[in-house]
């Protein structure tokens, strides 16, 4: 699959999951770039608009949720695809994340190799 | 007064000889000695009267004889009397009757017929009874002022609190003393909590009142009331010599009274009452008054005290349901942030030899992907173990709601059975499937049931040797759903059978062979079959198999 090249925003406060997840994206040849707490995560949402975000949830400073909620309220975000990726696998948690605008859900531990096909799934409905 | 003329009723007034028998006198001794009136009168004519007539009517004899017994009526009962005599009744009668000098009279008469010569007359006896009806009528008059006082006093007693304010109710108590007695201030005195003090637990219409007085003080007469019970009355307190000068000055007090509160035959407190004007005397009835308001008092205090001990102890209640329900929160956050601390570094192990595993990184040797295969099968046996562990404690704390939807446990146990047919088959094991022909509906959580089917299933293959027998059977029975799962493994022992469904218990038969597993499973399914209202029983002999009986009912059992 040729997906074309996309900026994708990654965020966990873990780095070596932060790393694997880069490593896997980067590797279909996606720019990628990272965050590791809410606000930054945020931050760079807004500046760089990227094509799609893969946030965790509990982040310092503010949740990967709360996160959300903020992308999903700016106008100029519109289209932004959202995958939560997330230890939080209990079935509220998963309704949330929906309920909130997120376009799909992970729960870790996770296959890179699915989240990259997701990710190529997503990209390609752009 | 009528002396001549006939009566309406033709009964003769007018004054006529009649000719008086020869005097008797036994009988007129008698008469003479008697302190009733005694008249003798033909067809209501008097004809004799005793000393005691002329002096319950003033009329000497010889004017008596020119009177009839109507004369002796008030003028609104001589048609009664009249008629009385007229119809010849001899039956006692209450009148009231007219002295010569217009007195009225309460009168009690009687007669009997006697004979007076040749003549027929009556001998009529009348008592005066004005002071005893006197008496009566008074009595009336107090029993309806009691009635009055008692509802005053339930008025007022009406009106005190019913809440769990005891302070509140003994303020009202006292407001309400000031109301009934009319009365200038009131203060209740009650024990202390070591009880060698009345202590003012609350005032009314004062505030320099003694606020503390020694129990075993005997010039006190707070404590003199506590301890006797007789309630006590100072007219004039300026004068008395147990009252000092300076607290009537401040006070203002002229007369009080010290009325005990009774609890059950006991002292519980002494309601104080002072009035600021002089009261010369505390009459019977102001004293009924007083002693009928403390016993309202005392109920409404027993009521208060109780209801404010029932308002601690459901308070404490609620705290500790509070505490409860803080800590299941702080048990049920932990699990679940352990969970997630687990994962974490799981996801880390899992991610990365997902990509060693795919060569994204380069080619890997037969043996390195062999280890790798190693690591990776364990890295997942923990996962889930920390899986079961939450299902566990969700099962526990009921943070695990199952979601009951009509579901064909035929469908579920076939589906099951063909999931783990390549493992059964792999081990050489026969497969026995009992199932009906129509499909059994029962209302379960498909997901959950589904869970407890493959552990019962993977058990009954992990526990029984190569080339064993396995059999499942499914019937609808009595509104319940059976499934049985039976094996021809290794059995368990009888002692183990007790405790097999226990949190991380595994059979020594089990362990013995070193045959895996985390002692999780059927505790598990065990939660899961009871919160649908369902049994899981086991029978086994050791060295020849094992049976599980699943029970549910097809349809849940209500909630709630």
């Amino acid at each position: 699959m040729d997906t074309p090249t996309a900026t994708v925003l990654v965020a966990d406060d873990e780095p070596h999951l932060l790393r694997l997840v880069k490593f896997r994206i980067e590797r279909d040849g996606h720019r990628v770039i990272t965050a590791t707490d809410g606000d930054t995560a945020l931050e760079l949402a807004r500046r760089e608009k990227p094509d799609l975000c893969v946030l965790d949830v509990m982040m310092p400073k503010r949740s990967g949720f709360d996160v959300l909620r903020e992308l999903r309220s700016d106008p100029e975000l519109m289209g932004m695809k959202v995958i939560m990726l997330t230890a939080r696998a209990q079935d509220a948690d998963v309704d949330a994340g929906f309920t909130l605008g997120a376009d799909d859900y992970i729960t870790k531990p996770f296959s890179p190799q699915e989240l990259k096909v997701r990710i190529g799934a997503h990209l390609a409905r752009r | 007064m009528r002396r001549s003329g006939r009566g309406r009723d033709g009964i003769p007034t007018q004054a006529r000889r009649i000719p008086a028998p020869p005097r008797d006198e036994r009988f007129s001794q008698l008469c003479q000695a008697t302190f009733d009136a005694v008249l003798i009168h033909v067809d209501g004519q008097i004809v004799e009267v005793n000393p005691a007539f002329t002096s319950t009517f003033g009329y000497a004899a010889d004017e008596a004889l020119r009177l009839t017994v109507p004369d002796l009526a008030a003028m609104e009962q001589r048609r009664a009397v009249t008629d009385r005599l007229r119809r010849g009744l001899d039956t006692s009668f209450k009148l009231i009757g007219v002295t010569k000098y217009g007195h009225r009279r309460y009168l009690e008469a009687a007669s009997r017929p006697i004979a007076w010569g040749e003549t027929r007359a009556r001998l009529m006896v009348v008592r005066d009874v004005t002071e005893r009806t006197l008496a009566e009528e008074q009595v009336g008059v107090m029993a309806y002022q009691y009635a009055a006082d008692l509802t005053v006093v339930s008025e007022v007693a009406r009106r005190l609190p019913r809440t769990a304010d005891a302070a509140g109710t003994r303020r009202a108590i006292c407001q309400a003393a000031l109301e009934v007695c009319d009365g200038m201030a009131a203060v209740l005195m009650e024990p202390d909590a070591d009880g060698r003090e009345l202590v003012a637990t609350a005032v009314a219409g004062a505030h320099n009142l003694p606020l503390k007085v020694a129990l075993d003080d005997p010039t006190a007469a707070t404590a003199q009331v506590f301890s006797s019970g007789e309630p006590f009355f100072i007219a004039d307190l300026s004068s008395h010599p147990n009252v000092p000068p300076r607290l009537t000055e401040e006070s203002g007090a002229s007369s009080a009274l010290w009325q005990p509160v009774l609890r059950d035959g006991a002292v519980a407190a002494v309601l104080l009452v002072a009035w600021d004007r002089a009261v010369a005397h505390l009459s019977d009835r102001a004293a009924a008054v007083v002693g009928l308001f403390a016993a309202e008092a005392a109920v409404a205090i027993e009521r208060a005290d109780v209801l404010a001990k029932l308002d601690r102890l459901n308070h404490a209640l609620a705290e500790q349901v509070e505490a409860l329900r803080e800590s299941d929160r702080i048990k049920s956050d932990f699990v679940s942030s352990v969970s997630h601390e687990l994962r974490t570094p799981l996801a880390s192990i899992l991610g990365y030899l997902d990509v060693l595993a795919e060569g994204e990184v380069g080619e890997l040797t037969a043996e390195q992907r062999e280890f790798l295969e190693i690591v990776d099968h364990n890295a997942r046996r923990l996962l889930n173990l920390i899986s079961d562990l939450l299902t566990l404690s969700g099962l526990e704390s009921g943070g695990i709601v199952v979601k009951p939807v009509p579901t064909d446990l035929r469908d579920l146990v076939e589906t099951h059975l063909a999931d783990q047919a390549p493992v059964i088959g792999s081990r050489g094991q026969k497969l026995d499937a009992d199932l009906p022909a129509e499909p059994v509906i029962a209302v379960v959580d498909p997901e959950r049931i589904g869970q407890v089917l493959a552990n019962l299933i993977s058990n009954a293959s992990k526990f029984t040797p190569d080339g064993g027998r396995l059999r499942v059977g499914l019937a609808g029975v009595d509104g319940r759903a059976l499934v049985t799962v039976a094996d021809t493994g290794i059995g368990i022992s009888a002692p183990d059978l007790t405790r097999l469904f226990e949190r991380f218990f595994r059979a020594t038969s089990a362990t013995d062979q070193a045959i895996p597993g985390t002692g999780l499973g059927l505790a598990i399914c065990k939660g899961i079959v009871d919160a649908h209202g369902g049994s899981l029983d086991v029978a086994s002999r050791l060295g020849e198999g094992t049976c599980f009986t699943l029970s549910l009912p097809l349809t849940p059992p209500s909630t709630e």
